[in-house]
């Protein structure tokens, strides 16, 4: 299993968000870090491939990320989780599964089995905007993981939650990163530093830092901050 | 798995729980049940029983001579001697709303009271020929209407004056005013919706998403839209019904709207009318999509259609052929009265057609056209934000 970014641009008139970015990212969970404008986000959405580059391929196990069959293999976690107020937590799982194309008694069960891994099993008949903010961070991961997804994509999927469902989430992302290609951003060098396998730095829309656990710095932290010189996260 | 049936009930569901739709629907019912009762109590038309017995009778010489033996007009002396009608007296009930109705098109109670078959033949006439004239046709438009009126067996059918189906044709232009107002409300965030809540991300990272729902959310949007037009039609005319009644279906439609060379009777122009106003609802809704689709704003779109009724308002100059001519299509004013009076027409596949037969065509062209725009556009759409 490996996504593989090739030479990937996106340009928007003079800025450039993304520059010439290659990468292969293996099985695993791969950590993402970067300042305000870094790049991160056009990064994620180019993967997800609800943005084009302007240049450059990204393909999985060979499959373009225009395709079909690509987004069969991705969950994603927006920045910006959006719902629809008047849905409850299971109807709007329900209403993903069916876009992701899964049949009614698959994203039944998945709806259910994930309700419950996420701690939402009591909520999942209430409407959304009852949701406290963990609670649809919560959500969100749920129906980014309806399919089964072998690529995971996360954007500050810690938001929002409190330390110890912060714990609970890392925990199940590092669990995900056995068997998945996980790219995750977060604000928190921590949540990084504690489950990333990998961790990829982003200034200007280039990566210029790649590093795995082995030569990650002691104080990632500290490192971090002096690399970006104390700028806040994305 | 393709899911387009469970996309469709998704949608259809996402439209009609947002309060806003419930809130149109209701007000747009109100305002057409108060509009088409207050047709009625505004004392423009009186209930008069007694005229039944010339429902669907022509009016001839016979029907004329009757009249002027049920009802006589009340003169007065000037000191100069001449004698001015002021009035008139009725000895039957029954013919007194044709002695208005001629005076109408007679201009004034005498020549109502005098008016033979010929006379009103030669009125209507002389009405049509003004407007051929007025509009400019071509030499190939005159001879079709001068032909069809030569052939035309149809005589003037006696309708009466408060007629559920002769109310309702000429009201229906209001069912499509209502009817936009309440499409663009409901359908403005079929696609704006989902980049305003950033549900955008999730849907076309997804399977279906990026295609798929597309259709699903017009299909969505058409069905909720053909329905509110539905709802404010059954409004008007079941308003327009129960005060009126069903009788008078027989009479001709020039009793309603004028002199006119497309004559038929009022149910017939009255059931053409119904099924334009349901392909006017799904041209609006699709319409609205589209704008939803590409401003990805729900009150850009409400303003939109809004500016659309207002240049609906327009009125070019019959000079200016092809701009007027375009113009008497445009959905939201298309079904009052005066499209009966319309004689300019489409020259197509060595044939003419007249703008009752190429509306409906005209209409369903611009649907698949917008669809497909939206179709396409959102395929392009990219998540920025």
């Amino acid at each position: 299993m490996e996504l593989v970014l090739d030479r990937v641009s996106k340009q928007y008139q003079n800025i450039i968000a993304a520059d010439r970015i290659t990468l292969k990212l293996g099985v695993g969970v791969t950590g993402l870090l970067g300042a305000n404008g870094a790049g991160k986000t056009t990064l994620m959405r180019m993967i997800c491939g609800i943005l084009k580059p302007t240049s450059g391929s990204i393909s999985f196990d060979g499959t373009d990320v225009s395709e079909e069959l690509y987004r069969d293999a991705l969950g994603y976690l927006p920045q910006n989780f959006g719902y629809y107020p008047s849905f409850t937590g299971r109807d709007f799982l329900l209403y993903i599964a069916v876009l992701k194309g899964l049949d009614k008694k698959t994203a039944k069960r998945k709806s259910t089995e994930l309700l419950k891994s996420v701690n939402l099993e009591e909520a999942a008949d209430k409407k959304i905007r009852t949701y406290s903010g963990g609670m649809k961070q919560r959500l969100g991961i749920a129906q980014a993981l309806l399919n089964d997804p072998r690529i995971i994509v996360l954007d500050e999927p810690t938001a929002g939650l409190d330390p110890k469902e912060r714990v609970r989430f890392r925990n199940m992302i590092a669990e995900l990163g056995k068997e998945s290609v996980v790219l995750l951003s977060t604000h928190i060098v921590s949540d990084v530093e504690h489950i990333a396998d990998r961790i990829l730095m982003m200034r200007d829309g280039q990566i210029i830092w790649d590093g795995t656990k082995e030569n990650t710095p002691d104080d990632l932290e500290g490192f971090y901050l002096k690399e970006f010189g104390g700028a806040e996260d994305e | 798995m393709n899911n387009l049936g469970s996309m469709y009930r998704f949608e259809v569901r996402k439209i009609v729980c947002r309060k806003i739709t419930a809130i149109a629907m209701i007000a747009v019912v109100l305002l057409m049940v108060a509009m088409s009762i207050g047709e009625h109590v505004s004392g423009a038309k009186i209930v008069n029983k007694e005229e039944l017995v010339l429902v669907g009778r022509a009016i001839d010489d016979k029907m004329l001579d009757e009249m002027r033996a049920a009802v006589e007009p009340k003169t007065i002396t000037m000191d100069d001697g001449t004698q001015i009608a002021v009035g008139i007296g009725v000895n039957d009930p029954a013919y007194q709303p044709l002695m208005d109705y001629l005076t109408t098109i007679g201009g004034n109670i005498d020549k109502a009271y005098n008016m033979t078959e010929a006379d009103l033949d030669k009125r209507f006439g002389s009405v049509i020929d003004e407007i051929i004239q007025d509009q400019h046709l071509t030499a190939s438009e005159v001879d079709y209407w001068q032909s069809k009126r030569a052939q035309s067996q149809m005589p003037l059918l006696y309708g009466k004056i408060q007629n559920g189906w002769g109310d309702s044709v000429c009201i229906m232009y209001f069912v499509a005013i209502l009817s936009m107002i309440s499409i663009a409300t409901t359908l403005s965030g079929v696609f704006s919706d989902e980049a305003q809540l950033h549900t955008d991300a999730l849907i076309f990272s997804s399977r279906n998403g990026k295609k798929r729902l597309a259709a699903a959310k017009l299909l969505a949007g058409i069905t909720v839209g053909i329905f509110e037009t539905l709802v404010v039609l059954l409004a008007c005319v079941g308003t327009e019904f129960v005060i009126s009644g069903f009788d008078g279906g027989d009479a001709s439609v020039q009793f309603f709207v004028g002199p006119t060379d497309m004559d038929m009777k009022i149910s017939t122009a009255f059931w053409i009318y119904t099924g334009i106003m349901l392909v006017i609802g799904l041209l609006m809704s699709v319409f609205a999509m589209c704008l939803s689709q590409v401003f990805r704003n729900s009150v850009a779109v409400i303003a939109s259609m809004m500016v659309l009724w207002l240049i609906s308002m327009l009125n070019p100059p019959y000079s200016w052929r092809l701009i007027s001519q375009a113009c008497s299509y445009l959905p939201v004013t298309f079904l009052g009265g005066w499209t009966f009076s319309d004689y300019r027409m489409v020259h197509l596949f060595g044939r003419l057609f007249t703008i009752l037969e190429t509306a409906p065509v005209v209409y369903l062209v611009f649907t698949a056209i917008l669809g497909g725009l939206t179709k396409i556009s959102y395929e392009r759409y990219q998540v920025t934000k």
